[in-house]
């Protein structure tokens, strides 16, 4: 379960202090597949930051899991990015001179696994996807739709309690866009939470309940 | 995240730059590869010089110098510089003597039907081809008989023979030498090969010592060499001699063992060849030192260049450390491969010199594990910086470059 519970964030800019979350309050159930909506400016990916444990509340409480991040210490939130969430970025963030195998390996290496086993893993993963045959390419080898899905096998790595998506889609034409989205409601069909962060209606329609945030509030509706 | 994990993963980045990298372990390369070579070829060069030095004085024999000779300066009153017929006689009387000796040389002209060139004159006992390293190729070498009889024959080195008497045989021509007439009864190659008689010229005339005192009276017999018999200690039959010696010529200090005195060449020529090596190993230092500025640089463009990669590496779990290690580990393989190439070419350069100039050259393996020392420390120092700033990225800021 994914608690915020009056989260608010600000940042220091030239001495000023800019609120962008306020008083953030929401839950998601373990298992569930949600949006996050809002315009660009809303507040949104510092929202997704946070619950990424990419960065830490000014105030509130998160409670991802059962343990509180406010607090946690650089290493500790390190590992919890690397053991309770997966990422899916809108521009895929693969590493470039890695094979697809490679990159799909890497929360792997951070998590200690031996080579054997973590080459295998990554198989499996990448086979789940449906890139059994572009395991040895090169991300610049790959289309939109293969980099997207070898991001989804790698953010899958550690079966993460939860799925992070940042804009999956929004590097990719309208099909594929689809054929990912079915992706994410095949693995949440299997258990895994998912959240995807988004200004588009139609990739928030995938999911069962929809957040919506305006001015670093939650907000009912747009 | 284990050790061979982070070896692959620098592998694997530097792979991915290779002009680049080369690059940047040039500047360690070179200094390496040129510490190993200098500091072979000075222990090298070292080493023929003593050995040379060690070669002509032969295994049984002892050289008595007039101590004018082992300490230059002004000459005292009473001073000797040459050896008497006496001399040799008192030598002669210890048991344990084989034989003495003694060697004249000077330079002097050799001419023949209006030819005239100049050549070394070299004259000591009938044995002289041992002392001097020469062999008869032609002819026969001059016989006690003929050093008794004070007999006017003598050999001629190759070079002159050939600049005498082109293709003709020198063998029973008579030759002027100092206004005297000499027979030549042999023609002699030289044995030994070595950097100081590729030097010198090698045209050589060789005749019994006796004959040249009686042409040259007035050259200083400056050197007696006393061949003793096996199983005799020299430094104790030296001291010996050497004392009779001066007390014969009512001098305590007339005479002098020339051992000391080559103890002293070998103590000099070490200094030289350490000094020389010092100075040129701290040319090779700035090199290394300029080539680790030059890897930081590189590392600091690297972390600019990567910042996204760390940013992804971050958000997919890994640790301040692990990034450290990454970039460091990166920096010391930069490093230490520049630093075994360049030992590689280091030796290779000194086998090269040691080929085209005929010197010996020593590897020192303390040079090398000091130039390998040295390559991972600098790597360690000039990563440090860079990858200690890699760390301290914050994982937004990093995943957010482009």
């Amino acid at each position: 379960m994914i608690e915020f519970n009056s989260v608010s964030k600000s940042y220091q800019i030239a001495g000023n202090t800019v609120p962008v979350l306020r008083d953030i309050s929401f839950t998601i159930e373990d298992g569930e597949f949600v949006s996050i909506m809002g315009p660009s400016g809303s507040g949104k990916s510092t929202l997704m930051h946070i619950m990424g444990c990419l960065d830490v509340p000014t105030s509130g409480r998160v409670s991802l899991f059962g343990t509180d991040i406010a607090g946690m210490s650089r290493d500790e939130l390190a590992h919890a990015r690397n053991r309770q969430i997966g990422f899916v970025f809108q521009n895929f963030h693969l590493i470039g001179r890695m094979t697809a195998l490679r990159n799909v390996e890497l929360p792997l290496v951070y998590a200690g696994w031996r080579r054997g086993r973590r080459s295998e893993r990554a198989r499996s993963l990448l086979t789940q996807v449906g890139l059994e045959h572009r395991m040895d390419h090169y991300p610049n080898e790959l289309s939109g739709g293969q980099k997207q899905r070898v991001a989804i096998a790698r953010a899958l790595a550690n079966q993460p309690s939860l799925i992070l998506a940042d804009e999956p889609t929004g590097a990719l034409d309208t099909a594929t866009g689809q054929e990912i989205m079915e992706l994410f409601g095949r693995l949440n069909s299997q258990g895994v939470t998912i959240v995807v962060v988004t200004h588009d209606a139609a990739v928030a329609s995938y999911a069962s309940r929809t957040i919506y945030v305006r001015d670093g509030k939650v907000v009912d509706t747009l | 995240m284990n050790v061979n994990e982070m070896i692959l993963s620098a592998w694997t980045s530097l792979m991915a730059n290779k002009l680049r990298s080369f690059l940047t372990m040039l500047g360690i390369l070179i200094g390496v590869a040129s510490i190993i070579a200098i500091v072979a070829i000075g222990r090298g060069g070292k080493a023929a010089i003593v050995s040379v030095l060690e070669s002509n004085l032969a295994q049984q024999t002892i050289q008595i110098l007039p101590t004018e000779l082992v300490q230059p300066g002004l000459p005292q009153p009473g001073q000797v510089l040459s050896f008497s017929t006496q001399d040799f006689a008192i030598a002669r009387g210890f048991s344990g003597v084989q034989s003495v000796y003694y060697t004249l040389s000077g330079q002097g002209a050799v001419s023949y039907n209006g030819k005239q060139v100049n050549a070394s004159l070299d004259a000591g006992p009938s044995y002289l081809d041992q002392l001097s390293h020469f062999v008869v190729i032609q002819g026969r070498m001059f016989s006690t008989v003929d050093v008794v009889a004070h007999r006017h024959v003598g050999l001629v080195s190759q070079s002159l023979a050939q600049q005498l008497f082109g293709n003709v045989s020198p063998i029973g021509k008579v030759v002027d030498v100092g206004g005297y007439p000499m027979e030549i009864i042999g023609e002699t190659a030289s044995t030994q090969f070595n950097f100081l008689s590729g030097l010198l010229g090698s045209q050589a005339f060789y005749f019994p010592s006796t004959t040249c005192h009686d042409m040259f009276p007035w050259w200083d017999i400056s050197e007696m060499d006393v061949q003793v018999a096996p199983g005799v200690n020299k430094t104790d039959m030296a001291h010996r001699i050497v004392t009779a010696l001066n007390i014969h010529a009512h001098n305590a200090q007339a005479f002098e063992d020339a051992s000391g005195f080559l103890v002293g060449i070998e103590q000099t020529v070490g200094k030289v060849t350490a000094i020389l090596t010092l100075i040129i190993g701290a040319i090779a230092g700035i090199a290394l030192l300029v080539g680790g500025v030059g890897v930081m640089n590189i590392m600091l463009v690297s972390v600019t260049e990567r910042t996204g990669e760390i940013g992804i590496r971050m958000s997919l779990g890994a640790t301040r450390r692990a990034i450290l290690f990454q970039f460091l580990i990166e920096s010391v393989m930069i490093t230490v491969l520049g630093g075994a190439v360049g030992i590689l070419i280091g030796v290779i350069g000194a086998r090269i010199v040691a080929w085209v100039t005929k010197l010996p050259t020593e590897v020192s393996w303390f040079a090398v594990a000091v130039g390998l020392a040295f390559s991972i420390v600098i790597g360690v120092i000039c990563g440090l910086y860079p990858a200690n700033k890699a760390s301290k990225l914050h994982p937004i800021d990093a995943l957010r470059f482009e």
